[in-house]
């Protein structure tokens, strides 16, 4: 595989915040978990997120519980998950300081469903969260890197649109600074990354691409590219072609199937590199334990 | 009619594609609802993305045998038409659509994207036209989440939210002095304080417009629970192959069965390589031997890695019990999107007892 010169990861030691996206499928809540793992490793505090109603890292990791509070795993990175609830729900608990207004707040019927149909208010919450620590507001966060394990493309870039969205609709009040102050922070590429994970294959490929270009216009701001689960082709491809003349029906047959996955490697590699500065690469992991998994991502990720 | 859930990503409207080839192969007249297909897919359907408008309205999926249809759920289309065909055309009906939020937001509206895939899903069916319908599902973060919409758009409108809203001219005093709570008030306060009134009033004039719909949304989103539930609708999850994906899919497995919902097969997509020997013999004599050994050494790793995966799947399949059918497809070296690809996949599946 060729290598560029650049790191895809060149930003990432100034940033405070990382969004992994990619098309569903391709494993971006694994390379998550890997970054958070390596910056973790470079000593960095690092708090890994997943966001929404649920939760894949608690099947994943195999854990009883997974919510609103840090907390530590074996992995050096604490993990936590944030739903537009919950994020509210502390955001409110930190405005109106007192537990029984609060409490009026959030266990109020009528309230409840407000809450989960008003537009936006859901968005918003969420991502006033992540940036609460760079924006000082809200409970403290004390973390060097928060990695968020964002929506699939399509959901992500509606979540990032919201701020716009919410600002077009309401410039004004609390809701429209806030808007805005979130907004600002998402285009801040000094503070803000964004990570698009995806497979050397023709549909990943086409909708990293479409989604960079989204992004440029929602945020004016640029994707990293982490291509994942190379397959590491154990010799060099002369030797494979060599394997398949020699021994037909045998090993030869597996040498003739790398041969093809090289191929297709080599093909999307070059249209990823061909738009991207540098592309971050991480081969297939041949483990079904997930700490394996993580660790063997976090340490390729170092490397490339 | 078959309902292909998921979470995003697996590979869900390829296999509703596949299946709808299949059923249109039997004999069937099928349509196939497809949420957002990539542009190839879309373009072997017949569907035009460009021409929005167009392409909710199924065409004719050229087939060489079978009779099959095709359409694009587009939510917002649907959403602002069924808006303006309750409303009446009220002022009501105006407001919504004049509402900034509504604008801005609509297709983010929690449950908007479920409930127009399924009105889609009703219109359709009441059309008469088909033996078969296949319903691909819009990509939420968990495949639960299209499940219970029917049940969230209800509890949404219901009346106690909507009635807030129910005389604009009211909003100052009347409305919060009469109809809601001390605590509701408080609440609301408490909102206002934290988001502007500017908001609260944009949210009280979609609420104000919405409730106009409110009565027709509801006896819909009935309807389409009870066509969901009903003995002919069957559900078909389809997932990847990932441990994780995996208990998610037990788990959609028995909120299925709590819904009254038939789960009928699931179907793991991208599970196997294909085109891997068996078996290798002995070395030949005139390969290098430090690359053979290198090769068979990854070769026994790669095979070591899917036989495990085989046994997770073999768990997984006893797990679910007989009346749930289980289909493997493997991980085809190129992507699925010409209709002989479609014609190949629909194969695999009917090979597998899915149709």
């Amino acid at each position: 595989m060729p290598q560029n010169q650049a790191r895809w990861d060149s930003a990432l030691p100034s940033q405070k915040i990382l969004f992994v996206s990619g098309k569903g499928g391709v494993g971006k809540s694994l390379i998550a978990a890997g970054i958070a793992r390596q910056q973790a490793h470079a000593g960095r505090r690092v708090l890994l997120v997943e966001i929404g109603d649920n939760s894949y890292y608690r099947d994943f990791f195999g854990l009883e519980r997974l919510d609103y509070q840090p907390q530590a795993t074996e992995l050096g990175f604490d993990l936590a998950m944030w739903s537009g609830e919950t994020s509210l729900k502390d955001y409110v608990l930190y405005y109106l300081k007192i537990e029984r207004v609060f409490r009026l707040f959030f266990e109020n019927k009528v309230m409840r469903a407000l809450i989960n149909v008003a537009p936006g208010l859901n968005e918003i919450s969420i991502l006033g969260k992540i940036t609460s620590g760079v924006r000082k507001i809200g409970p403290p966060l004390p973390y060097d890197l928060v990695v968020v394990d964002c929506y699939a493309t399509g959901h992500a870039l509606a979540l990032f649109q919201a701020p716009r969205g919410i600002l077009e609709a309401i410039g004004i009040g609390p809701m429209g600074t806030q808007s805005r102050e979130i907004e600002s922070v998402l285009k801040d590429p000094k503070v803000c990354g964004y990570a698009v994970v995806t497979l050397l294959e023709e549909m990943p490929v086409a909708e990293t691409l479409e989604f960079r270009a989204e992004l440029r216009r929602i945020l004016g701001v640029e994707p990293a590219v982490i291509a994942n689960k190379v397959m590491p082709v154990p010799v060099e491809r002369a030797e494979l072609e060599t394997l398949t003349a020699a021994d037909p029906g045998g090993l030869g047959e597996f040498a003739k199937y790398l041969s093809a996955i090289e191929d297709r490697q080599k093909q999307y590699l070059g249209k990823l590199s061909r738009e991207f500065e540098a592309v971050g690469q991480v081969p297939l992991v041949f483990s079904n334990d997930p700490k394996e998994l993580v660790a063997a991502t976090g340490e390729a990720l170092r490397q490339v | 009619m078959v309902i292909c859930a998921g979470s995003g990503g697996v590979g869900k409207t390829t296999i509703a594609a596949a299946l709808g080839v299949r059923a249109a192969g039997l004999g069937l007249r099928t349509l196939v609802l497809t949420v957002d297909p990539a542009k190839r897919l879309a373009t072997a359907l017949g569907l035009d993305l460009e021409q929005q408008q167009a392409a909710t309205t199924p065409v004719a999926v050229p087939l060489s045998f079978g009779t099959l249809s095709a359409a694009v759920i587009n939510s917002r289309l649907i959403f602002d038409q069924f808006i303006r065909e309750h409303g009446g055309g009220s002022e009501a009906v105006a407001r919504v659509m004049r509402n900034r939020l509504y604008q801005q937001l609509s297709t983010t509206l929690a449950g908007s994207q479920e409930f127009t895939a399924l009105e889609h899903l009703l219109q359709a069916r009441e059309s008469g036209q088909y033996d078969l319908i296949v319903l691909d599902t819009p990509p939420t973060k968990h495949a639960v989440d299209f499940l219970t919409a029917p049940q969230r758009i209800s509890s949404l409108f219901q009346d106690a939210v909507t009635r807030w809203f129910m005389n604009p001219s009211e909003r100052q005093g009347g409305l919060i002095a009469n109809l809601v709570s001390r605590g509701t008030r408080a609440a609301i306060k408490s909102l206002e304080s934290l988001t502007g009134a500017q908001f609260i009033e944009e949210l009280f004039d979609f609420f104000a417009g919405i409730r106009s719909v409110q009565n027709v949304l509801r006896s819909r989103s009935e309807k389409a629970l009870q066509l969901l539930q009903s003995e002919t609708t069957n559900f078909l999850v389809v997932t990847s192959f990932d441990n994780a994906k995996l208990i998610e899919a037990k788990y959609l497995q028995n909120e299925l069965r709590r819904l009254d919902y038939r789960l009928r097969a699931v179907v793991i997509n991208r599970a196997f390589p294909l085109g891997i020997p068996t078996g290798v013999s002995s070395p030949p004599e005139n390969v290098d031997h430090l690359v053979y050994e290198k090769v068979l050494a990854f070769y026994q790793k790669f095979n070591a890695y899917y036989a495990y995966r085989y046994s997770l799947y073999q768990e997984f399949s006893h797990g679910l019990g007989k009346d749930v059918k289980t289909v493997r497809i493997p991980e085809y070296q190129r992507d699925i999107y010409g209709l002989a690809d479609l014609e190949a996949l629909a194969g695999v599946l009917g090979e597998g007892g899915m149709a």
